[in-house]
């Protein structure tokens, strides 16, 4: 046995030990099997999807490079432009009404009362709840026919004389729809805030008070600055949850009605899956992706000052 | 801290796992909806007239398709012939039943794996890549059933080659409250739809009003009603030679009737009504009156016989063109990734299965939920025993396709089917009351699709 071949283990095991042993190496290696997951069930069929969005791609058929033509027939449809504009309806008054939900939940549950924690958790079951089992109980409340509302406003009280079209009329459909989400997600914002507000040194607060400061301003003055870091982050996250969502449009309206309540994602979906048109459906969600991009580059810059911050 | 620890420390560590955490989020917001899985490979060229056929026995095929739910005896039938052809033959056929279907078929065409013979019920035109022609089981069955009805080819041919084999129609009749009727004189459901609206303006002054599901939320009853009054007043979405003809005064007299209809006469709610809302309401004694298949009649003799006694079925009414039915094709076809052995056992077992020999008892055990397609079964003792259902042998011969008056289905007349756009039509025109406005928006629709195909 030669000097190299015994040599040899040696090297490789005492490689492998230093690179175990340096911190630099240490992270790369733990983090390689997250980012090789992330690569093959992630990248791929991003890309994939990429590539679709520039062919014709039909269900059975191969596909087709064409270049930017799936683009520019969306572009001059009006299911498109409504797609658009509904999205940015619900996207936009979704945020808002959670938000301002979720601020005040948090700072009710920050306050001590009997059966605080039992509240707690049960104000979180909207968001536990799936969504599949809690749509379709919102559809049977706002059903045309049979809702439990209309029922009660209607014929039990007689306070109205028609029945709301929660689900038929394009307004009341939509408005019906941003409730669900708000319904869904306001939870997981209280929550959320609740525990930044708790995050907040009492000591500051009552300081703020000895030198006079009103519960109203000491709130906007103190507290809100110091949890903003996670209201954008909490916000950004769901910005992108709500622009790219399917299950309760799809779930409660189907997109009706006259396409009052299609969304980028139920479009890509009628469009791909139930029309077999791969290419174009997956240009819809294309269209999505410098949108996320924009806040996605936000998020993280806010992640970054708040790790500064700590 | 040395110089090496601050390389990754935990702010380090934090960060980039956000990152990827980002990136997984923004992946997952814009991966395409539909399974991302390998292009396809190009269609097996004449997989159907394969020159050298080899013997089919041994083969395993494999069956996909969503499962008859509302009628489980169908589902047993199919296996019980299965299993008994299968085993004189020596073939082993597999089967695989989801409510939610249409994703696994699309999966098995782009993997080529998984499926050989599928079960479908909306146009296969848009599965027209991955479809062998069988054409030689439809003629065979063509020659034994007298010649198919026009809904047949009108469904299953696309450039000249069929898709599939329809299996049968469901075809949509009057369900009525026969207590309620005479109540207001009737005997029967009025001939025509003037004299329907006059008797329905009655029944909801009583508060039993019709529930006709003008609707685009669903897609049988969604499809199927509105043209039953297109057609009636003479409109229709297309001419025989394949131009566009919905733009007319006759489907603006339909849209006029169907606002007097909707307000005179119907539950407000039949404009967002799903496919089983109409069921719900008459089940529950809300409305008087619904076109349906059976899936009224037969739930109600098993749980409430007493509102079973109390209903009946009819003819859809006349209109100034005429009588109409409208018939939904159910089909099978073979994927074409289906070679050699397997496409010759997946032919001969669909050949057997669907032959006029052994086919009556899918539609016996239907009771009149799906109807033939030949006109031979006129004699065949396939129809329900049931006189509340004897309407069915009158319906199967009445009854067209959405996209009247095309011969053969186009791809735009197989989205304007799929995205129920008549349906929609229909449910603006009533909600708003206002047919030119409704007609205007969906026709712009139509020009979305024209332009996506």
């Amino acid at each position: 046995m030669d000097f190299a071949t015994r040599s040899q283990p040696r090297s490789l095991g005492s490689t492998i030990s230093r690179l175990l042993h340096k911190d630099s190496s240490l992270g790369y290696i733990l983090l390689s099997p997250g980012f090789i997951f992330l690569t093959v069930m992630m990248a791929y069929p991003f890309f994939y999807a990429v590539y679709l969005s520039f062919t014709d791609k039909q269900i059975g058929a191969p596909a087709n490079f064409t270049g930017l033509l799936n683009y520019t027939k969306l572009l001059s449809t009006t299911l498109f432009s409504k797609t658009v504009l509904n999205s940015v309806i619900y996207t936009t008054f979704a945020l808002i009404l959670k938000f301002c939900g979720g601020l005040a939940l948090g700072v009710m549950l920050n306050r001590q009362f009997i059966g605080q924690r039992v509240v707690r958790a049960l104000l979180l079951l909207p968001w536990i709840m799936p969504t599949v089992f809690s749509t379709m109980i919102w559809s049977w409340i706002f059903h045309p026919t049979f809702s439990i509302i209309n029922d009660i406003l209607v014929t039990k009280t007689g306070l109205l004389s028609e029945p709301v079209p929660f689900l038929l009329d394009e307004t009341w459909a939509m408005a019906s729809l941003i409730f669900i989400n708000v319904w869904r997600g306001v939870p997981f914002f209280g929550i959320t805030f609740l525990a930044a507000i708790q995050s907040v040194s009492p000591e500051i607060i009552e300081a703020s008070k000895i030198d006079g400061a009103s519960p109203w301003g000491s709130f906007w003055r103190i507290t809100f600055p110091m949890i903003l870091p996670v209201v954008v982050i909490v916000m950004l996250i769901s910005t992108i949850g709500t622009l790219g969502d399917f299950d309760l449009p799809f779930l409660l309206t189907r997109g009706g009605p006259n396409n009052a309540t299609t969304l980028f994602a139920l479009t890509a979906y009628t469009l791909s899956l139930q029309s077999g048109m791969i290419g174009l459906g997956a240009a819809v969600t294309m269209t999505m992706f410098p949108v996320l991009v924009v806040l996605v580059i936000v998020s993280l810059i806010s992640v970054r000052r708040q790790q500064q911050q700590d | 801290m040395t110089d090496r620890k601050q390389l990754m420390n935990r702010r380090t560590f934090l960060r980039t796992t956000a990152l990827g955490v980002t990136g997984v989020i923004l992946a997952a917001c814009t991966a395409p909806v539909a399974p991302a899985v390998a292009p396809t490979a190009a269609p097996a060229a004449g997989a159907a007239a394969a020159p050298a056929a080899p013997a089919m026995e041994g083969a395993t095929i494999k069956f996909l398709g969503g499962p008859w739910s509302f009628l489980p005896d169908l589902d047993i039938v199919i296996d019980s012939f299965a299993a008994e052809w299968g085993k004189e033959n020596n073939v082993t056929i597999t089967f695989e039943r989801d409510a939610q279907v249409l994703p696994k078929i699309q999966t098995a065409i782009e993997t080529g794996s998984g499926a050989n013979i599928i079960q479908f019920s909306s146009p296969p035109a848009i599965f027209a890549n991955a479809l062998v022609d069988v054409k030689e089981i439809v003629a065979q069955l063509d020659s034994e059933g007298g010649g198919y009805l026009p809904n047949a080819p009108y469904q299953m041919v696309s450039e000249g080659r069929w898709l599939g084999v329809p299996i049968g129609q469901h075809n949509w009749f009057i369900n009525y409250r026969e207590d309620w009727l005479k109540e207001e004189g009737y005997d029967a459901f009025p001939e025509t739809w003037e004299e329907a609206l006059s008797l329905g303006a009655k029944l909801k002054a009583k508060g039993r009003p019709y529930g006709m599901p003008f609707t685009d939320l669903a897609g049988g009853d969604g499809n199927a009603v509105p043209r039953l009054v297109l057609w009636a007043f003479g409109g229709k979405e297309f001419n025989a030679d394949g131009s566009l003809t919905l733009d007319s005064q006759e489907t603006l007299d339909a849209l006029e009737f169907a606002i007097r209809l909707h307000n005179e006469a119907g539950d407000p709610g039949e404009v967002g009504y799903d496919d089983g809302a109409n069921n719900a309401a008459f089940l529950a004694g809300q409305i008087s009156m619904t076109p349906n298949v059976n899936t009224i009649y037969l739930p109600a003799k098993k749980n409430n016989p007493e509102l079973a006694a109390n209903m009946n079925h009819a003819l859809p009414p006349q209109g100034p063109a005429g009588r109409f039915g409208y018939g939904s094709l159910p089909w099978w076809g073979i994927l074409n990734q289906t070679e050699g052995a397997e496409l010759d056992a997946a032919k001969a077992f669909m050949a057997a299965f669907l032959s006029m020999k052994n086919f009556g008892a899918f539609y016996k055990a239907g009771q009149g939920y799906i109807l033939p397609l030949l006109p031979n079964y006129d004699n065949e003792p396939i129809w329900p025993e049931d006189p509340k259902l004897a309407i069915a042998k009158e319906m199967f011969k009445l009854a067209l396709p959405a996209g009247y008056a095309l011969p053969n289905q186009t791809k735009l007349a197989a989205l304007i089917q799929d995205k129920i756009v008549i349906g929609k039509l229909f449910s603006q025109a009533c909600s708003t009351g206002d047919a030119r406005g409704a007609l205007d928006g969906v026709m712009k629709d139509i020009a979305d699709l024209e332009l996506l195909t």
